[in-house]
């Protein structure tokens, strides 16, 4: 007699679960094959014939135990998720394997499906990855510029205020009023001041131009920052004639002192001035660019300094802690008040002047805000954009496997299964897309931070950290499960469409083929508000690089330096550098000409002031004309390119005892000598009553010079003599005979055989200065372009993708038109009409939207209007174009329907 | 853009969905042991249909994991103890629904195939 459970145990092999189970399972089985043997036996069977039949119960022991295996350990079952039907209770998760089982099982499925869809999965992730990269790196921007809080305790209550001058345009604080605001003001907790002052560091291995502040000696009090390190300044280092003391930020520390606490004390050269070191700031300590020195500004204040005198407005803001409880806007009365008390008191230098004031934060980031905000708008569009078309392609996808999750459904695949499982699906794309996206953020974000000027605030602060990291991956998460649900739950809604209705689950006209024209109309909208964006962008650069900036900008190479410190004391000594310097430069070859200037075209002027013209009457202070002052040296037109239309240039000649004169641009002289010649008139900086500014005599009338910025409409401005007016800060102008760039070697080493010790900064191509300075307008125009180009190719594929189907779907009935006469013209109209109504409406759609948000985009453009026709109609025209081109594949497709084979597959 | 085609796995969910579909339904009213759920099965289908051991306990099991079913451990008198399963309330409305599904699928067959003419 058979021992049936020996001859079970000794065939099956061992089943990695409990003993006890496998007992069981051993038992039932021996019972079987038993009675298979029996059964065989009582037929009539001999004992062989009995053996059979118990064989053939199980013919493969290996087989059935990897199917034990897989059933009683459910962790390791391969069945698919969604054929799997609910357990007991339909919640997720309940019965054996907890919440994870399920969540592995839809993962393991939704890899396997995808990978069984490349072309699909490569297109969707590549999607997303763009527009998560996208996303990454607008938000890292918003980051580090927007949103990080100013490293200052209860930063919201620091303001910055200063003077407006008789145009209401903001302008430094004078030191005399300074301090009667300070003395006067009752809003403030404390009030301090800072004025931004570059420092040459030297007696170092290279010297150096350092960003650095002039401070207040309470300033750190006022900001609510410790040095980390030693102290911050007290009251006695901020009186004229006190020993020079320094705090440095911890990146100067890091870099130039190797962390050494033993800094303190360590005395550095500092515009030829030995300075202490007193302080190091902590790491996070930023204001809106990255300082690396701060000083005492009451080292400046020397008596008799210019400085201190009310008429000279010199760089100084004020600082200052609103008490508790003071709004801004009170605080704001206030300073206006001051100052309408100080122009009564001080009618010769205030009147005409008044106040602002502004939070810090608001401050720093307001230039920048209106461009930010656009571009993370743009970037949510282009997210949109991708969401919707992802939507319609897992629609698509959906529709083609309905047959697939019909027959889930009905053998037993809950609701929730399906939706969970297509969700799954989509998930993980995003999942894929946002880590490919990030990668990509990397690269982008180097690219992007090398286009921004570096007058950009905050640069610094911007990176791809934690934050953005998150924020990547909340947004990957939301975007799967917005392209997501929409064919999930479709899909799901199919269940009650039974398997039996086969193929034509879908017709063109069900409600996921409206679904899918509604997702691409948006799509083709916001298309079209991303293009009309770009557009806009595009028109404006156009505009400014068309602006002239009045020089010749091609080799024109430029630099600064400062001529600070004892060795440049003096007028005399200033005199002295540039006239040593400019034959050293002058004898390199390769160079055409060299000259000096106290700024550079396009940039920000250094100097400017109010003027009266001899023999004119004078308006009131309030209503006095303000000049840009820029001393030039000799050959400075010659140099730069910069054509005299009347008269002569400023040259050797106009020498420190010779009477003042003045080279006006062609502005200055229509505007105040229309009809005559400005030639022989004098003017002096100032107001009459201030006293002994020198009247200059103008010589000459030059071209008309973009001086601040190419959007600015031209100022008027004069140059004046370098020799006559000396400045500290300079540029160097060499026009080259190639390329600039390859003499600023030669260039800095020339300068370095005068004085060793001067540093060079800011070395650049003068073509590259106009370029930096529509840097922001530059990087909008990329990132938007960027996007708006996306967004069409997006929209482009989403129109392929539903006409292609529609087509598909309409095979029939072109066939039937065509088999009853239609001729291929009328076929390829039908399908045209129906991608024109589909992109048509986008388009009146999105230039609807586009002329809506028209004003979150005038603060950017520059001559072009943010409703400019011209645009929109092109953008129109552009996405109308593009649609119908993307049409014309699935219309030929149609027109090539053989009649017979359409008919036959009904 | 041309979405691939749907998995192949429908003809084996068929298989399994109907194999599933028999269990419960000779389940259906009664408490059986394994032995007897294949022989009714080859009985009532006058023996078209045979379930080796290598298919039907791992079935019982899988729908007993399922809720479907449950198994106790019966011993009577003179005999070796045998495991009987009958239907849980999730499982007979499983084979509700099932049968539903079955029901329509052969109404198709039929009117497409005209079964009940050959």
């Amino acid at each position: 007699m058979t021992d049936w459970r020996a001859h079970v145990r000794s065939r099956l092999p061992a089943l990695d679960i409990s003993a006890e189970r496998e007992t069981e399972i051993v038992e039932e089985l021996a019972l079987q094959l038993e009675a298979a043997y029996d059964a065989a036996r009582a037929a009539g069977g001999g004992h062989e014939a009995g053996l059979a039949a118990a064989a053939g119960e199980v013919p493969d022991w290996d087989a059935l135990a990897r199917a034990l295996e897989r059933i009683e350990r459910p962790v390791a079952s391969r069945l698919p998720a969604a054929v799997r039907p609910p357990q007991q209770s339909p919640a997720l998760g309940a019965g054996q394997g907890g919440p994870m089982t399920g969540l592995l099982q839809d993962l393991r499925y939704a890899v396997r499906a995808l990978r069984k869809a490349p072309g699909f999965a490569a297109l969707a992730v590549t999607t997303l990855a763009l527009g998560i990269a996208a996303t990454a790196i607008v938000y890292s921007l918003v980051d580090g510029i927007l949103l990080r809080p100013l490293p200052f305790r209860d930063p919201d209550r620091l303001v910055l205020a200063r003077e407006t001058g008789n145009t209401g345009n903001g302008m430094s604080l004078s030191w005399p009023n300074f301090l009667d605001w300070r003395a006067r003001a009752t809003s403030f907790e404390a009030i301090g001041a800072w004025v931004g002052f570059p420092i040459n560091l030297t007696g170092t291995d290279r010297p150096e131009q350092l960003a650095s502040r002039r401070v207040t000696w309470n300033i750190f009090d006022v900001l609510g920052v410790r040095p980390a390190l030693g102290r911050a300044f007290v009251e006695t280092d901020d009186t004229p004639g006190a020993a020079p003391v320094a705090i440095i930020s911890d990146r100067l520390w890091r870099t130039h002192f190797g962390g050494d606490p033993g800094v303190l004390g360590h005395q550095v050269r500092l515009d030829d001035v030995p300075t202490t070191i007193v302080g190091v700031l902590p790491p996070s300590f930023s204001i809106n660019q990255p300082d690396d020195v701060f000083l005492p500004i009451g080292l400046l204040l020397t008596p008799g300094s210019y400085r201190l005198e009310r008429v000279n407005h010199w760089g100084v803001s004020a600082i200052a802690r609103l008490r508790p409880g003071v709004t801004v806007a009170s605080a704001r009365a206030e300073v206006e008040a001051l100052a309408a008390q100080l122009a009564a008191e001080y009618p010769n230098t205030n009147s005409g002047n008044g106040a602002m004031l502004v939070p810090l934060h608001e401050l720093i980031t307001r230039d920048v805000r209106p461009m930010l905000l656009v571009l993370l708008a743009s970037v949510g569009v282009l997210l949109l954009i991708g969401c919707a078309n992802l939507a319609n392609l897992m629609l698509a996808r959906s529709a083609a496997r309905g047959q697939e999750m019909a027959v889930r459904a009905a053998l037993g695949a809950g609701r929730w299964r399906v939706i969970r499982q297509l969700l799954t699906e989509s998930v993980l794309l995003a999942a894929a897309g946002g880590a490919a996206g990030l990668l990509l953020a990397v690269f982008g974000l180097r690219a992007v931070l090398a286009v921004l000027p570096a007058t950009f605030p905050r640069l610094h602060l911007v990176t791809l950290n934690g934050r953005v990291l998150a924020a990547a991956a909340a947004v990957s998460l939301v975007t799967g499960i917005l392209f997501g649900l929409v064919p999930a739950l479709h899909a799901a809604g199919d269940r009650s469409t039974s398997l039996l209705r086969g193929a034509r689950v879908s017709g063109a006209g069900g409600p996921r083929s409206f679904t899918r024209r509604l997702l691409l109309v948006g799509e083709i909208a916001l298309a079209v508000v991303l293009l009309t964006g770009a557009g806009l962008m595009a028109r404006t650069m156009a505009r400014l690089l068309a602006v002239d900036p009045g020089v010749r900008t091609t080799n024109l190479l430029t630099a600064k330096f400062q001529l600070h410190g004892q060795r440049y004391g003096d007028d005399e000594r200033l005199r002295a550098f540039y006239d040593r310097a400019d034959p050293r430069v002058r004898q390199l070859p390769g160079v055409v000409d060299v000259s000096f200037a106290g700024a550079l075209p396009v940039e920000d002027p250094t100097w400017s002031s109010v003027f009266v013209i001899e023999g004119r009457p004078e308006p009131p202070r309030a209503e006095v004309p303000s000049i840009i002052l820029t001393p030039v040296a000799d050959r400075y037109f010659e140099t730069a390119g910069l054509p005299i239309v009347e008269g002569r240039p400023l040259g050797a000649r106009d020498l420190a005892g010779s009477p003042f004169v003045a080279v006006v641009n062609r502005t200055f002289a229509e505007r105040y000598f229309p009809g005559e010649s400005a030639i022989g008139h004098r003017f002096k900086q100032g107001w009459t009553l201030d006293g002994g500014a020198p009247w200059i005599e103008i010589v000459g009338v030059s071209g008309d010079v973009k001086m601040s910025g190419l959007e600015t409409p031209t100022i008027i401005q004069a140059y004046l003599s370098m020799r006559q007016f000396p400045q500290e800060d300079v540029a160097i102008l060499v026009r080259t005979a190639g390329e600039p760039g390859a003499l600023a070697g030669a260039m800095e080493a020339a300068l370095h055989e005068v004085d060793p010790d001067l540093p060079l900064f800011a070395v650049r191509p003068m073509d590259v200065v106009v370029q930096e300075g529509v840097g922001s307008q530059r990087l909008t125009l990329l990132l938007l372009g960027g996007f708006a180009a996306m967004a069409l190719v997006l929209a482009a594929v989403g129109v392929f993708g539903v006409t292609a189907y529609t087509v598909s779907q309409r095979t029939h009935e072109f066939g039937l038109r065509m088999a009853l006469g239609a001729d291929r013209p009328t076929v390829l109209r039908l399908v045209f009409a129906e991608g024109a109504r589909v992109a048509g409406t986008g388009v009146v759609l999105g230039l609807a939207g586009a002329v809506a948000l028209a004003g979150l985009m005038r603060s950017l453009v520059f001559e072009v209007a943010p409703r400019d026709p011209a645009t929109l109609a092109a953008t129109g025209a552009i996405l109308l174009a593009v649609s119908l081109a993307a049409c014309y594949l699935p219309a030929r497709r149609a027109t090539r329907v053989d009649p017979a084979t359409a008919l036959r597959m009904e | 853009m041309s979405p691939r085609d749907p998995e192949p796995l429908t003809t084996r969910e068929l298989q399994r969905g109907s194999a599933e579909f028999l269990v419960l339904a000779v389940l259906d009213g009664r408490e059986r042991h394994g032995y007897e759920v294949a022989q009714l099965i080859l009985s009532r289908s006058d023996g078209r249909l045979h379930f080796q051991a290598a298919t039907l306990y791992p079935l019982l099991y899988k729908l007993e994991k399922r809720g479907w079913l449950t198994g106790r451990w019966v011993e009577k008198a003179g005999e070796r103890r045998r495991r009987f399963y009958r239907l849980t309330a999730s499982g007979r409305r499983a084979l509700g629904e099932r049968r539903r599904v079955w029901r329509e699928f052969l109404q198709a067959l039929d009117q497409v195939g005209n079964l009940s003419e050959t």
